[in-house]
């Protein structure tokens, strides 16, 4: 397969990226009628192992909290994010596959018959999408491909991460040559032609199916129109020039052990996508359970990181777990300090960013599901506190989400399993 | 007219000829037993259980009323209702009850399976999709289930139309996949590759050549009975590098493949996909403890072969053993453009820095490999231009395509130079392109899809092809894209049919994708076509010859996956601490998956009794998985049959190390995992979910407690007590069995017990204790208690009809794709009265299940 072809498909599926500077883009969406609010924007993180919870979770609760091991390397960022505890995702048990829920809150992951939902960044990228050059960007750290996502469509389907930063990035950020533009075109052109024929099929047989079945024919005709549109999305885009950045493509790391520099990559080109308003949603899965031993600077590591975090108690194990939960920490601090940085009509990036860190897992090493721990940063929200909650019966975590989506002014009440907004969390 | 009224009242509805059926009335007040012993709880005011009898929802026809009653129908039968501390009925009331119910639901069930079909519509699995464009192009080893999706599971397996979803993803990653597919099924060049055998002599390769390392990471240029330090190879005399001394050349290894040492024949590189014959010329060897003398080898030893595709993407092409003299190992392998070969000297050390110490070596002296050349006969093909390309284009002619850059990044590190990709494409030339457009669109069509082709859908492909022809394409790209519109037509990607016994062609597909996991061959569709197929001797027969098939090795290989959760043998890995004599262990795992696949085989081929699959007199093993069981005499990787010893505490599926690594973490086993594991796949019986927001009772490996004394704990409370009660006992039976399916009477641990001196495969020192002895006796349910995992399997196997029942089930929501129904029971109940005769023989089942009604229905 030609690999322009490839990249069109995974484009033309909102998969990838693509576009213009904040500024250049600010007449073209004041042109559209529903666009009067201001950018706001989500990254949502999942590492799938989670941190130890000893270490990261605070004392005290409200403003007054005292930070805990863990949250002492953010101390600078302390007014700029809340962290919470005794919220869980209600139901969405399974131990290691409730990663694929993190972001959709679908029950019994691991349950015969189980059905994903659709994830926060697909639900984002189908309501707001249409306003950048890609709908939603989906990354991932050693992702276990085609097994584990944090992104997944309305009908339950796995949509792949991205792991190569220099793709993504060249995607983002590089044109093709007018020849290959020019074929990119005439592709995506087939490609709708050859979708029109298959849709025509669908419709002939839809006549001679039961109901049931009609139901299974519905969904493939409903993909292909989906697929239509988006081609027809990019097709739009490809005839618009892309941003430029003042920074170089990325390396992308042979090895999987170079963990924390691959998060670090990613972290660094989601602030480029929202620096360059290329997209408003990102979601990144950090892998940890599908990683190697992994690199860490202040020391060698004995065993793979899945197998650190069964410590079952093992002191060696603990010490090693608790290093690398550092590392995280510091690459969060620095993505912080990084949005501060870039200002937007005078405003901070981070301001307008909401940062979602967090996990699947309460306690990697029990497979625990509850209890999760979640930071959350920027955006526009009243931070600076500990929104403690039951650790027997926990909040439900979809309220969170529900907040979110508001702040991104998309109206809705509910998202999953929400019984209403976050309690305690505040616009600002 | 025909008025039909079922006895019991609940359910009541009449047919007419020209009517649909439907439900008519609900007599609830009638029937005195659910007065009697249900409304008290059961009603609108009450509703215990969210159940009210009296409701509207519990009438009409539909699958959830249906399911509604069928689970209070297993309530009462199973005793849990009415509650132990209310008003029983007798048994005889019970049992009326019971039977007035159950012909009731039944006959309704069978209704609603004449009008939709026992099985929904559904579309292909990316199982499916791969070996169904491996066999229609004749391309064994094209990869495309990986473009795809992974697949959604329903009822244990990716085979049910309600879970088998498609969004638009998965609609642009079909066009990927079947461009990818075509273009690999095109000839890559004009001509002819050429084929000779070309020989690759360990000392031309670069990659053979590890130094710098500890001393058991190296390796070591021989010249006859010579070894060299690897630095000092320069020294070697003209003499001994002349292409004459090759036979005396080779290259020596200690340690097994793994990184940094990573050797490869990295100067052949597949230059086009393709099938060739491998041949390896090598020995097994012993050294001295400097490894600076050499001696002939004291054992055979374990190669493995993989291929290699940059960046780290290895496949196993299979495996041999090297004898003390120099012997010839021949292998017939499919290989990907631009993979290389990678092999494996298995049993030997795989060490991680900064551990170096080699558990193999003795003061003695160590083991090895010498590798002297492997010798590439291909790619070799059986006509061309080949079979692949002949379904797209027939043999109009060929011109070559300027051969396109290759791709860096498939190439591996330090074999840049030496690139001899010849992987080009080729332009298939037409003269009267509207003619061949419509030609090849008929033959093409009428070769991938499973039914007849209608003219219009021959029409509606063809005038798109030509349109695209009419728009510039060139007559490749234009055919090419017609031919990607069928095989992501909805026509190619789903099974429809309509309710209703299967017509011969759909009984064929439904066969062919039950024993192949992929489409029908030219033989059934003849039949299917000539309207035999359904014929009881001739299904038969076809049965027989398709297991005979290797093709049928997709259907265990996937039903396995599945059924026995076998697709998460890789999920965990052993803890490095806890178990280093398994870290890195490739071959193990390997040979454990194996030897599962083959032991199934068996059960089919030798239609071996049901209860094999709790206990056997015989395995299925090769020299690694003998030594792990401790069995003695058996040599070599093949896997054979074994007979095992009379007491032995191997035989059947329970106690293979596959079966016991799905059902532990690679740190601890868990009795309850492994026996919810036992109770559902093997037993079918399928525990209820464990209570929300309960965090499950984890073993801790500090060696304070066992996971004995701590379920104890969670096992005085009664409402845990219920279900555990169930699973435990098969947990508690297996607990004699580490995390990778190694006997033990301790279990490990990393705080208090006894040391242990060792060194593991992966060259670390053992640092674990051997702390609290293992308790493996216990009780069922009902009573009966085991000393040891042999006695629980005698206690297990006298269940045999509940095993063969839940082997059917397992089969039948395999092979139709559809959940099991109310009124599939008796069928099941014949199915086994039919095959008792054979002691439920696993081929007899198979034959029974394909002949049964719920096989040959939509």
């Amino acid at each position: 397969m030609e690999s322009v072809n490839r990249r069109k498909f995974l484009k033309a599926a909102g998969v990838a990226l693509s576009l213009p500077s904040l500024e250049a883009m600010r007449p073209a969406m004041a042109r559209h009628s529903d666009e009067k609010q201001v950018p706001r924007r989500m990254l949502a993180i999942c590492n799938n192992l989670g941190l130890l919870p000893g270490e990261f979770f605070p004392t005290g609760s409200g403003r007054d909290y005292t930070l805990s091991p863990y949250l002492e390397i953010l101390k600078q960022h302390r007014n700029d994010f809340t962290v919470f505890s005794g919220v869980w995702h209600p139901d969405v048990d399974g131990g290691h596959p409730a990663d694929n829920c993190f972001l959709t809150a679908a029950p019994h992951p691991a349950r015969g018959g189980f059905s994903n939902t659709i994830s926060l960044d697909q639900f984002i990228a189908e309501r707001i999408g249409h306003l950048t050059r890609f709908p939603s960007l989906n990354l991932g750290v050693n992702p276990m491909q085609g097994q584990r996502s944090l992104s997944w469509t309305s009908s339950g389907v796995l949509i792949p991460c991205e792991e190569s930063a220099s793709t993504v990035f060249r995607q983002l950020f590089v044109s093709g040559t007018a020849q290959e533009e020019k074929k990119q075109i005439r592709r995506l052109q087939l490609g709708q032609s050859i979708l029109d024929v298959v849709a025509d099929q669908a419709k002939d047989l839809q006549k001679s199916l039961g109901a049931n079945d009609r139901d299974r024919l519905d969904q493939y005709f409903g993909s292909v129109r989906e697929l239509e549109q988006r081609m027809a999305a990019s097709r739009a885009w490809e005839e618009r020039p892309r941003p430029k950045v003042e920074v170089p493509e990325p390396v992308d790391p042979a090895n999987n052990r170079a963990y924390m520099e691959k998060v670090r990559l990613m972290y660094d080109l989601a602030r480029l996508a929202f620096e360059t308003d290329s997209t408003r949603s990102v979601a990144l899965l950090l892998d940890s359970v599908n990683s190697p031993a992994i690199n860490i600077e202040s020391m060698e590591l004995s065993d793979g990181y899945h197998n650190l975090s069964h410590h079952g108690k093992s002191e060696a194990k603990l010490a090693q777990l608790k290093e690398i939960d550092r590392s995280h920490m510091r690459l969060l601090d620095q993505l912080f300090s990084d949005l501060r940085g870039v200002k937007e009509d005078g405003v901070s990036l981070l301001d307008r960013t909401m940062v979602l860190y967090g996990s699947n897992l309460g306690d990697a090493d029990r497979h625990v599901t509850t209890n999760l721990p979640i930071l959350f940063a920027g955006g526009g929200f009243r931070h600076g506190q500990h929104l403690e909650f039951d650790r027997v019966h926990n909040y439900p975590l979809p309220n969170l989400f529900v907040s979110m989506l508001q702040r991104m002014g998309i109206e809705v009440d509910r998202f999953a399993s929400s019984t209403g907004t976050m309690r305690g969390l505040e616009m600002a | 007219m025909r008025f039909l009224r079922i006895q019991f009242a609940i359910l009541a509805w009449f047919a007419t000829s020209f009517c649909c059926d439907r439900l008519l009335l609900a007599q609830l007040d009638s029937k005195p037993f659910l007065d009697r012993y249900c409304v008290e709880c059961h009603n609108a005011d009450q509703q215990e259980g969210k159940l009210d009898l009296k409701a509207a929802s519990m009438i009409g026809q539909t699958p959830e009323t249906l399911n509604r009653w069928a689970s209070i129908h297993d309530r009462i039968r199973q005793m849990e209702m009415p509650p132990k501390d209310s008003l029983q009925p007798a048994p005889d009331e019970r049992g009326v009850f019971l039977s007035e119910l159950s012909s009731s639901l039944v006959a309704v069930d069978q209704q609603m399976i004449n009008t939709t079909g026992r099985a929904s519509s559904r579309r292909m699995n990316r199982f499916e999709y791969e070996n169904t464009l491996r066999a229609l192009f004749h391309l064994p080893d094209l990869h495309v289930r990986e473009f795809l999706p992974e697949d959604g599971e329903a009822f244990g397996f990716n085979k049910v139309g309600s879970a088998l979803n498609v969004s638009h993803v998965q609609m642009a990653r079909y066009l990927q996949a079947s461009d990818f597919a075509l273009r690999a099924a095109m000839a890559p060049q004009t001509i002819r590759p050429d084929s000779k055998p070309v020989r690759y002599f360990a000392w031309d390769q670069r990659s053979l050549f590890a130094g710098d390392y500890p001393k058991i990471r190296l390796t070591f240029p021989i010249f006859g009975e010579q070894i060299f330090e690897h630095r000092k190879w320069r020294e070697c005399t003209d003499e001994e590098r002349t292409p004459d001394s090759r036979d005396k050349q080779a290259i020596a290894i200690f340690c097994s493949t793994f990184e940094p040492t990573e050797i490869r024949f990295s100067s052949f590189r597949a230059p086009v996909a393709g099938r060739y014959r491998l041949r390896f010329a090598g020995y097994s060897i012993w050294a001295s403890p400097d490894c600076t003398k050499l001696f002939e080898g004291r054992t055979t030893e374990p190669i493995s072969i993989y291929s290699d595709r940059a960046p780290v993407v290895y496949r196993k092409l299979g495996g041999f053993d090297f004898q003390p003299q120099s012997t010839v190992q021949e292998l017939e392998v499919h290989l990907g453009v631009g993979e290389t070969i990678r092999p494996d000297a298995a049993r030997l050390v795989r060490s991680r820095p900064p551990d170096h110490k080699n558990p193999l070596a003795s003061d003695e002296g160590l083991p090895g490999v010498a590798f002297q050349w492997m010798e590439v006969e291909g790619p070799l093909y059986d006509e061309w231009p080949p079979a692949s390309h002949q379904v797209l284009f027939d043999t109009l002619p060929l011109v070559d395509k300027p051969t396109p850059k290759p791709d860096e990044r498939l190439i591996p590190r330090g074999d840049r130079r030496r690139n001899r990709i010849v992987a080009g494409e080729t332009e298939v030339i037409s003269a009267a392109a509207e003619q061949d457009a419509a030609r090849l669109m008929k033959r093409f069509m009428e070769h991938v899809y499973r039914g007849p082709v209608p003219q219009e859908e021959l029409d509606r492909f063809t005038n798109f092809t030509l349109k695209t022809l009419a728009a510039g394409e060139t007559f490749t790209e234009s055919m090419l894209s017609g031919y990607t519109a069928v095989l992501c037509s909805p026509s190619f990607l789903y099974f429809n049919g309509t309710p209703g016994r299967l017509t011969d062609r759909a009984l064929a597909v439904r066969l062919s994708y039950f024993l192949w996991n992929g489409p029908p061959d030219k033989e059934l569709r003849e039949l299917a076509d000539a309207d035999k197929l359904h014929l009881p001797e001739v299904l038969a027969a076809q049965t027989n010859r398709m297991l005979t098939s290797p093709r049928s090795q997709q259907f265990i290989d996937s039903f396995l996956d599945y059924w026995l959760e076998l697709r998460h043998i890789n999920a965990t890995s052993a803890d490095v601490s806890l178990y280093p004599d398994y870290d890195l262990d490739d071959l193990l795992v390997e040979s454990m998956l194996a030897e599962t696949q083959q032991y199934f085989r068996e059960l089919i081929s030798k239609d071996l009794p049901v209860d094999c699959l709790i206990d056997s007199n015989f395995a299925m093993l090769n020299e690694r998985l003998a030594n792990h069981y401790g069995i003695a005499g058996v040599k070599g990787v093949a896997i054979r049959r074994v007979e095992l010893p009379e007491d032995s505490i191997r035989g059947g599926l329970l106690t293979q190390a596959s079966s016991l690594k799905v059902t532990a973490n690679g740190t601890t086993t868990s009795p309850v995992k492994r026996g919810v594991w036992v109770m559902d796949h093997i037993m079918g019986h399928k525990p209820p979910l464990p209570p929300e927001a309960v965090p499950a009772v984890e073993p801790d490996t500090r060696g304070a407690t066992t996971i004995r004394e701590q379920l104890a704990k969670h096992r005085s409370i009664e409402s845990c007590n219920a279900c555990h009660k169930n699973f435990d006992p098969a947990g508690f039976a297996l607990e004699c069995f580490d995390v990778l399916g190694g006997y033990r009477t301790k279990y490990r641990s990393l705080g208090a017990g006894d040391a242990i001196k060792g060194i593991g495969h992966n060259g670390v020192r053992y640092r674990f204790r051997e702390g609290q002895p293992v308790d493996f006796t216990g009780e069922l349910p009902d009573g009966r208690s085991f000393a040891d995992v042999r006695q629980w399997k005698q206690l297990l196997k006298k269940d045999v009809e509940q095993v063969a029942k839940n082997l059917i089930q397992q089969l039948v929501v395999y092979g139709t794709g559809a959940k099991m129904r109310f009124s599939d029971s008796q069928r099941v109940e014949a199915i086994l009265d039919a095959t008792k005769g054979t002691n439920y023989g696993v081929r007899s089942l198979i034959h029974a299940i394909v002949q049964s009604e719920m096989f040959v229905q939509q």
